[in-house]
């Protein structure tokens, strides 16, 4: 097991000349990871950049088993260099409440303490809510592919039809 | 949480990733996830969301999701829902969207004369009250008051004034409320309306008096809020909802009577050409629409 990439399989190369950065989990465990899987947040990179990150970064809404689970996914892309898997992260809600939404491996829970523009990645934009779009029209914003039948369509607008009266 | 959360990790290895670039979607999110997603956004959105797959569905359904989106006392509030032992038995039995779905539309009490339901998307309690929930002076004298039927009334009926020189309607309420401030108001029509050929059509035949003294307003509560104003009626033609005050409710389980009323009781005129149509409560500054007039504190003659 290697404690620069916390990963299993660590080809050495992550951590030759790593530059390690402490991040503070809200519980006030220290997680050492290097500056490149780090700076994988615009965030973070900044706050090393400006010199601020000497001391350690304190990450207050984010406990410690959240992330490990986050630094496990940083260090595995930052070995990568196609943006793939979080160009499905997408910001869903309509003005005043936003929900981050998230690759499945980590919970969308995780991802509020995690900014969207992980350098390098490209986001699709924020997807407003708009009255009228219907079922297929979302699936497709999201990407999701539509897992029910004809008739569930039905059954599932008619159960949820209360929320759209008058 | 226990089975999902191992298959995330990849416990061991093994999880099932999918072969390939890791192409994960949202439309790989479990069902918890999408619930935890859920909980953050309106119930309209959720109910959208319920759309997009099965995982959605599912989660758009949970109990959790709907509990934190009920009032605390809606335990209380569904007490009115449905009579007698068949409504005990069907409120055991609903999930809590159904719950929420049920407060969400009007939820009558008081015999009827009174209803209040959930703003669906904030989950906050409305009220109103009927013109026959209020304890009007000389409401049985044809020659002063008379109830009006009309569609313009969620209640199908308004108390229409002719002339009279005590106007004085006064009203309460004994309720849990949830946590929160709420404002009231008098829902009133100066004028006389009614259809022909299908238009709307107003007659100020009987309308006066109200601009020689403003009309009072006054709203208490049982826990000693107190609100006193008054301003002039304006606007003939039109329904009006005058802000008689605001209250805080602190404590939802505990029942608090509120009382209210407006009155313009100087016998040295007469007044009348009006329509009285109820008394609402809403959330503070929940109310968009509709013509809101705020009366000016204060209590002198």
């Amino acid at each position: 097991f290697c404690e620069i990439c916390l990963t299993n399989n660590c080809d050495g190369s992550a951590g030759k000349i790593a530059t390690m950065i402490a991040l503070v989990s809200s519980d006030n465990e220290r997680f050492e990871v290097s500056e490149e899987a780090a700076s994988q947040s615009q965030t973070i990179r900044n706050m090393i950049e400006d010199g601020c990150a000497d001391g350690g970064i304190p990450l207050p809404n984010v406990t410690s088993s959240v992330l490990a689970k986050v630094l496990e996914y940083c260090n595995k892309h930052a070995a990568t260099t196609t943006p793939d898997a979080a160009s499905t992260e997408a910001v869903i809600g309509s003005a005043g409440t936003r929900a981050v939404l998230g690759p499945a491996r980590h919970g969308p829970v995780v991802l509020r303490a995690v900014p969207c523009r992980a350098a390098g990645r490209r986001c699709p934009e924020g997807c407003r809510l708009d009255e009228g779009q219907d079922a297929g029209a979302d699936q497709a914003t999201f990407k999701i592919e539509n897992d029910f039948r004809p008739e569930d369509v039905e059954k599932i607008r008619k159960e949820n039809a209360w929320a759209f009266e008058e | 949480m226990g089975a999902w959360v191992s298959v995330l990790l990849g416990a061991d290895g093994a999880a099932p990733a999918p072969a390939g670039p890791a192409a994960v979607g949202l439309g790989d999110l479990p069902e918890l996830c999408a619930a935890e997603v859920l909980l953050r956004l309106d119930p309209p959105e959720i109910c959208r969301l319920a759309r997009l797959n099965h995982a959605f569905r599912g989660a758009a359904g949970a109990d959790f999701v709907w509990e934190a989106k009920l009032p605390e006392n809606y335990r209380y509030l569904m007490e009115f829902v449905g009579s007698g032992e068949e409504g005990r038995r069907r409120r055991r039995r609903a999930g809590k969207k159904e719950i929420y779905a049920r407060l969400a539309r009007p939820v009558p009490f008081g015999d009827g004369t009174k209803e209040f339901w959930l703003d669906k998307s904030k989950g906050q309690i409305c009220m109103a009250l009927s013109s026959k929930a209020l304890v009007i002076t000389g409401i049985d004298d044809r020659r002063y008051w008379q109830h009006m039927p009309t569609s313009e009334s969620r209640f199908q009926s308004v108390a229409y004034l002719q002339q009279i020189w005590w106007f004085e309607v006064v009203g309460e309420v004994d309720f849990c409320f949830p946590v929160g401030t709420y404002s009231l108001y008098f829902r009133v029509h100066l004028g006389k309306f009614y259809k022909r050929f299908g238009r709307r059509l107003c007659s100020s035949e009987h309308v006066h008096g109200w601009d020689k003294k403003p009309v009072r307003f006054q709203l208490s509560t049982s826990d000693g809020q107190n609100t006193l104003s008054q301003c002039y009626l304006e606007e003939p033609g039109s329904w009006v909802l005058y802000h008689a005050g605001d209250f805080v409710a602190s404590k939802p389980d505990q029942s608090m009577k509120l009382k209210f009323s407006m009155a313009q009781i100087d016998c040295t005129h007469t007044k009348g050409g009006l329509c009285i149509d109820s008394v609402l409560i809403y959330p503070k500054g929940s109310l968009q629409q509709e013509r809101v007039v705020r009366s000016k504190k204060g209590g002198c003659r």
